[in-house]
């Protein structure tokens, strides 16, 4: 074969993997953002645990701390609540232990337990001593801080617009 | 804080397997079939020491990726992959336009750069040191530059001299800077952010501009005018300022004090052109080439015809002539892929960097904390920023600015610190996605 035809063989096959490659790429991020869309569509990650109950906690701005913004955390049952790194759901806040409390999910109802915290766990200003049932709008108290409990249905979400991420 | 932080579950990320084979080995493909080309072209003969720089890389890449994959499955599976396209490219540039020593020498710098790249990504302990020694990094960052304003020298004898040198080995501590910056800013307003976004001051019924937005926003426009009266480094100036306003929206979202910056960009400039004639020059360039085309803005003119005799497909690799613009291996490396590559092979490289970038801000989302939020922003903003005013400012759309394209360009410090940051946001993807957490600091 001809020199001149290897060099344009050669060219040819440069332009065709360098877009090979960037078709992939960009197929990857579709893939990526498509994932994350549907999280969004049916409500965080439902779609992926197969469509466990969710519920949400929202931080409860307070007097003591005015300028907290608004957070919502996404409580997977059974979620442990507390100030270690481990917990589902990290709470930062000196008054919080550092396994405070659980949230579980049984036979269709929610479910507050106390895990021995030094302060204890309110239920709207009430300390609770046992697994106690929770319901939709119920206040709870660790800490300092004090968490609305938001409950839905798998479909519905409590704020589309929050969810950024 | 201030932004809800949800975290999806961990694994959904992950492609499958053969995808990320494949979108490792395609970049790597890319530089074989460019250094065969090379080869053919120069005497035909293949010799080992000919594909020492691709081999190199296919085993820096294949380390790389190995070890990510165990230490950190989560990471994100085409930034690597881009980032060897574009450095695989960069070496075979490099080959085709300078001499063997300058392919060895980045080579080396190569296989340093992916140690960083790994140590950033894997390195066992968090990033909060990283954040709370934010005055640090800024003083370091002061100190280099004062270095290379009383120590500074350049390697080719002539031009800024932006380097640090001990023995035949120079380093050019801008480079660093550019991390140092990223940190610290990312740093500082993550601190800042939450008070930064709340303040407003009302003179009757007008909002007016808040100290606390505005010093800030002078003191990194000060320190911009800074370098290029210190060092005539015009490209660093640009850049820096940039980036702190990148960093100051996705901090804040207050477009405002963006297009106010732009104005006061534009206003030094115009200062600028009269006072400084490295601006000046520069400016004449761009409005003008062909007035002085065999002299000042012979670089220019030089880029330009190769960019044209490059059309649509290119003069294919080895065959044009893109040594006639001087300097071409560094700041022109964009010029030589548009003579050779031909508009395909430029369209393809903006993608690449656009892609990139957009990798950054992606990360950027999923990270939970703002230090991290704004650290990605901020590395893929710098790259992006760098990638856009130096291929500008080769296609004459913008006034020219010296600065690499980052990855590609022939230069040791700029590819290790690129390296570094990539490694930073490998690190941030693969952590992301871990944990159900809250934000950062007491609630």
């Amino acid at each position: 074969m001809d020199m001149e035809w290897v060099l344009l063989t050669l060219r040819a096959l440069a332009v065709l993997i360098l877009y090979a490659f960037l078709l992939l790429v960009v197929y990857l991020i579709w893939r990526d953002l498509h994932l994350v869309a549907s999280d969004q569509h049916t409500g965080h990650g439902i779609a992926v645990t197969n469509a466990k109950p969710v519920a949400w906690l929202r931080i409860v701005p307070d007097m003591d701390t005015p300028s907290q913004a608004e957070m919502v955390f996404v409580v997977f049952p059974p979620a442990t609540l507390g100030r270690a790194e481990d917990n589902q759901i990290v709470l930062q806040d000196e008054w919080v232990s550092a396994y405070h409390a659980r949230i579980d999910n049984h036979a269709g109802r929610w479910w507050l337990t106390d895990l021995g915290s030094r302060n204890g766990t309110r239920l709207n200003d009430a300390p609770i001593t046992e697994t106690t049932p929770l319901t939709k709008g119920d206040i709870i108290g660790l800490g300092r801080l004090k968490l609305r409990f938001e409950a839905g249905d798998g479909t519905s979400h409590p704020d589309p617009h929050i969810i950024q991420t | 804080m201030g932004i809800p932080l949800v975290s999806r579950p961990p694994g959904a990320l992950s492609p499958p397997k053969w995808w990320s084979g494949l979108s490792g080995s395609l970049p790597l493909a890319f530089t074989f079939v460019a250094f065969i080309q090379l080869a053919l072209v120069e005497d035909g003969r293949m010799t080992a020491e000919r594909f020492l720089a691709p081999v190199m890389l296919a085993a820096c890449a294949m380390t790389a990726t190995w070890l990510l994959q165990r230490h950190m499955p989560r990471h994100d599976r085409v930034l690597l992959p881009l980032v060897i396209l574009l450095i695989g490219w960069g070496l075979a540039e490099v080959d085709r336009l300078a001499p063997t020593v300058f392919l060895l020498r980045q080579t080396l710098w190569m296989v340093l750069g992916s140690g960083a790249l790994l140590a950033a990504a894997l390195f066992p302990h968090g990033l909060r040191w990283l954040e709370r020694l934010r005055y640090t990094w800024l003083l370091l960052g002061l100190f280099l530059l004062g270095m290379t304003f009383f120590l500074g020298v350049n390697p080719s004898g002539v031009g800024a001299r932006l380097w640090l040198g001990a023995a035949g080995f120079y380093f050019q501590p801008s480079e660093l800077l550019k991390l140092l910056m990223v940190v610290f800013l990312a740093s500082y307003l993550a601190q800042r952010q939450a008070a930064l976004v709340e303040v407003h001051v009302r003179v009757h019924r007008w909002r007016v501009p808040h100290p606390a937005h505005v010093s800030p926003l002078l003191f990194m426009w000060g320190f911009s005018m800074l370098l290029l009266l210190w060092q005539r480094d015009l490209g660093a100036a640009v850049l820096f300022f940039g980036l702190f306003l990148a960093m100051f929206y996705a901090a804040t979202g207050q477009g405002v004090y963006v297009l106010a910056s732009g104005v006061l960009l534009i206003g030094a400039g115009v200062v600028g052109y009269h006072v400084f004639d490295v601006v000046a020059l520069r400016v004449d360039a761009w409005l003008d080439p062909w007035r002085d085309a065999s002299g000042r803005s012979f670089q220019i003119v030089q880029a330009l015809l190769a960019f044209a005799s490059g059309g649509v497909l290119g003069q294919g690799l080895g065959q044009g002539l893109p040594s006639a613009i001087p300097v071409v291996h560094t700041d022109f490396v964009f010029a030589a892929v548009g003579e050779e590559y031909g508009l395909i092979g430029t369209l393809g490289l903006v993608v690449a960097f656009m892609l990139l970038v957009s990798r950054a801000f992606r990360i950027a989302l999923g990270c939970q904390r703002m230090f991290e939020r704004l650290l990605a922003v901020g590395i893929g903003a710098l790259f992006g920023l760098q990638a856009l005013v130096i291929m500008a400012g080769t296609l004459k759309l913008i006034p020219l600015t010296g600065v690499t394209l980052p990855f590609v360009s022939y230069g040791g410090s700029s590819l290790l610190v690129s390296m570094t940051m990539v490694g930073l946001l490998l690190r941030l993807s693969g952590r992301a996605v871990v944990r159900q957490s809250s934000g950062e600091g007491k609630l």
